[in-house]
């Protein structure tokens, strides 16, 4: 989407045009949605954050000056939906499978959703995507936040240090820290890479 | 002659191009002397071609209607306050005895009458000039504010360090930072931000780097849709924990 299509739209989200907002965020979701993933490495959780995400930009849009890219402030947004999320439930207790519904007269156990890919696609050829994914959701948040909005994102380090607020020489070691890292963790399975 | 760790510290910036020729020779000449850190930038060239394939996902079904559902809901939220704002006083709300506007006004009309039983007994209180305070004590309206508001400071061992915000706006208007006040010694400092949203429901965690440790409390200014701005006090405390070897 060109720059000045997309500031007429944001000006038009603005003045609380519901087609706009459908249109600017339908343009962004799948963007949003993949970050929010290599964030979290939980599909349940990036839709969460995603939807969360898109509400805060919704709410704060008005104090959108239009300084930095309207993708940069949108990125921002989501990592620190992640970071607050991730700080709120880190000790938060998880869901039993054993656990057992009450219904209105019988008792049934709790049927959960695997809404990841099945057994059967990731023998297919989505185990080298897998390792490097628990690989990446290992590193520290935000050595792991620079290296998807870079690789996955394909943002500069200039933007990403807009993004995560760090100076420009920051980003530069904490990314090859980062890269290095998986190198480290990844050497073992090289046969897979 | 270049040592294994200055290399592997350029390791990034050579693999995308971006050393001046000097040291990109530099770089290249020790990766072919030195076994371990040719190896290593093997393994990164590999790591590095992985990352950027990684396929990408696609957001669930439904995804957008949800979505817009939930903007939708937002805006409805925003066009009843906008409307209630218009019309000034719902009189209409006040006669609808299940409505919150019911309640409220209940409870605040027998508490006017409590009072103007005090007022029997006690002549010097007046109690339409105590709610008259009360209300008129309140933020203007439209004036962005914060619930909670602290900081923690951690430092890098360099002089430098980072600030950590926690801040929690207020129900009501969005409210962003726009600019972060300290001092350092007898040095004003102005950090201008580019208008972080706050959250209303829970605490937002804002991280910035400081080349030196504030030596006062800190003041945020604050920003609200039509350019209202505010400033609000943040206490700096020590942080509880000790800093993540990352930071």
């Amino acid at each position: 989407m060109a720059d000045t299509n997309e500031k007429l739209l944001i000006d038009r989200c603005k003045r609380g045009d519901r087609d706009a907002f459908d249109t600017l965020f339908r343009s962004y979701e799948k963007r949003v949605y993949n970050l929010a993933y290599r964030l979290s490495g939980n599909y349940d959780e990036a839709q969460d954050i995603s939807l969360d995400s898109f509400v805060r930009v919704f709410q704060a849009l008005k104090l959108f000056r239009g300084d930095a890219n309207f993708s940069t402030w949108l990125f921002r947004i989501v990592t620190n939906v992640y970071l607050d999320r991730r700080k709120r439930t880190r000790n938060k207790q998880h869901l039993s499978l054993e656990e057992y519904i009450e219904l209105d007269e019988n008792s049934v156990a709790r049927q959960v959703e695997d809404p990841g890919p099945t057994p059967d696609r990731v023998a297919e050829g989505h185990e080298r995507s897998d390792m490097l994914q628990q690989a990446i959701a290992a590193l520290p948040d935000y050595q792991r936040t620079m290296v998807i909005l870079y690789h996955t994102e394909g943002l500069s380090y200039d933007e990403i240090a807009e993004v995560l607020s760090l100076p420009i020489g920051t980003v530069k070691s904490r990314l090859n820290r980062a890269r290095l890292t998986l190198r480290e963790k990844l050497e073992p399975l090289k046969e897979l890479f | 002659m270049m040592q294994c760790k200055q290399a592997q510290e350029l390791f990034s910036d050579y693999i995308a191009g971006q050393l001046d020729p000097a040291l990109n020779v530099s770089v290249e000449n020790h990766t072919r002397s030195c076994e371990t850190c040719g190896a290593e930038i093997a393994g990164l060239r590999r790591v590095w071609s992985s990352l950027d394939t990684l396929p990408s996902v696609e957001p669930p079904s439904f995804f957008h209607e949800n979505l817009m559902h939930r903007i939708n809901m937002e805006m409805d939220k925003v066009e009843e306050a906008a409307q209630l704002k218009r019309v000034g006083w719902n009189w209409r709300a006040l006669f609808q005895p299940r409505s919150p506007v019911f309640a409220a006004a209940a409870v605040a009309l027998l508490a006017l009458v409590g009072m103007g039983g005090l007022h029997v007994q006690h002549a010097s209180l007046d109690p339409l000039g105590a709610a008259w305070h009360l209300l008129s004590s309140k933020a203007p309206a439209g004036a962005p504010a914060l619930q909670t508001a602290r900081a923690e400071w951690h430092p890098n061992g360099q002089g430098g360090g980072t600030l950590t915000l926690y801040v929690q706006a207020q129900s009501g208007p969005a409210v962003g930072v726009s600019a972060l006040n300290y001092h350092v010694g007898s040095h004003k400092r102005v950090l201008p931000e580019s208008d972080m949203p706050i959250a209303t429901d829970h605490e937002t965690t804002l991280s910035i780097p400081l080349d030196a440790r504030p030596t006062s409390d800190l003041t945020l200014t604050l920003s609200a849709p039509g350019g209202v701005t505010a400033t609000a006090p943040v206490t700096l405390m020590e942080p509880v924990s000790a800093p993540s070897a990352d930071h």
